[in-house]
């Protein structure tokens, strides 16, 4: 039941950076570019790269309002991208909720010593 | 990552716990940097303390009952949507002044479980009229129901203001609530006021401080 749900995890959500992205996003009308900047603790380069692949994704939009003679770069997700984090969220809960009855195995044994 | 044996990746408990956190400091931030909408709030309900008083001079009842209870409720709901309007024109020119404009807004909650807590409160505060055999006290329903549902509000996102907003209208309720109907309908508007003044200073004090945390914490 967990396995076919984990098969279902949506992997370009998946990715810690952009899960940060949407996890900031899910919780406001749109964001600034230095808001998102400033709360996931990415580059710039990164968090650039990142957006393109949920705008690619039609998970996110951009637009651009000019103030005077600078323009601000506003975020917000779209429907689709609301409702991929609304499942991916849900399934992760779950996972979380399994591993906090039953710890995790390390992955392989030690190769330190 | 942990790798079940199907081969698939899980996600960390780590980041689950993060990604809730982010969640939870956004929200939070983002109710946060709303403060001046109380201040907003307030030229509003002075306004429309001035447009009753100005009303009084006019040959209606002090008194709403029979025929006038339909017309009193379209007044008022027309009167709360032009506030409204008023409230979000001043709200936006205060963001701006202040600098907050570039700190985002809460998304609204429309979900199944907003508008249940909005009619729970609403049932509750009725049954609270009902018991107390003063339901014929229409207005001072709103200063109730407001100061419950922000009592839970202020629970669920841990913004103080929140708070101060619902004791300070559930104190205006009971002071109202032992005084004659006439005088606390019109002293209900005023009041208001005075608590959003009082619930604005408090947002500013706590933004503030929230800030200053942000700044120890970098």
């Amino acid at each position: 039941m967990l396995a076919k749900d984990l098969a279902r995890l949506d992997r370009l959500v998946h990715e810690p950076a952009r899960l940060a992205i949407m996890a900031v996003l899910a919780e406001v009308d749109e964001a600034e570019f230095s808001f998102l900047l400033r709360q996931t603790g990415l580059t710039k380069g990164n968090l650039v790269s990142h957006l393109r692949v949920l705008e690619e994704a039609g998970f996110i939009f951009t637009r651009k309002v000019p103030v005077g003679s600078r323009k601000r770069t506003l975020i917000s997700l779209t429907n689709l991208g609301r409702d991929t984090f609304a499942a991916y969220w849900r399934r992760m809960l779950r996972w979380s909720q399994h591993f906090a009855d039953k710890p995790p195995q390390t992955d392989a044994p030690s190769t330190d010593d | 990552m942990a790798v079940t044996d199907q081969g698939d990746r899980s996600p960390e408990p780590e980041t689950v716990k993060k990604a809730l956190r982010l969640r939870r400091h956004t929200r939070r931030l983002a109710h946060l940097s709303q403060w001046p909408i109380h201040l907003s709030v307030v030229p509003p309900l002075l306004l429309v303390t001035l447009l009753f008083w100005l009303l009084r001079r006019l040959p209606i009842p002090d008194t709403v009952s029979g025929d006038w209870i339909p017309l009193f409720w379209l007044g008022i709901a027309l009167l709360i949507g032009l506030a409204a309007l008023l409230t979000r024109a001043i709200h936006r020119r205060l963001r701006r002044a202040l600098h907050l404009e570039t700190w985002p807004t809460p998304r609204p909650d429309f979900s199944l479980r907003a508008f249940a807590l909005a009619f729970g409160t609403l049932a509750f505060t009725l049954a609270v009229h009902a018991l107390l055999g003063r339901l014929d006290r229409h207005a001072l329903i709103i200063p109730f129901w407001l100061g419950s549902h922000q009592l839970i509000a202020a629970w669920e996102t841990r913004v103080e203001r929140y708070a101060v907003q619902g004791v300070g209208c559930l104190l205006v309720w009971s002071l109202l609530m032992r005084m004659p109907a006439p005088q606390a309908s019109w002293l209900l508007l005023p009041s208001l006021a005075l608590v959003e003044l009082v619930t604005a200073l408090w947002g500013r004090w706590e933004w503030h401080r929230f800030q200053r945390e942000q700044a120890d914490a970098r």
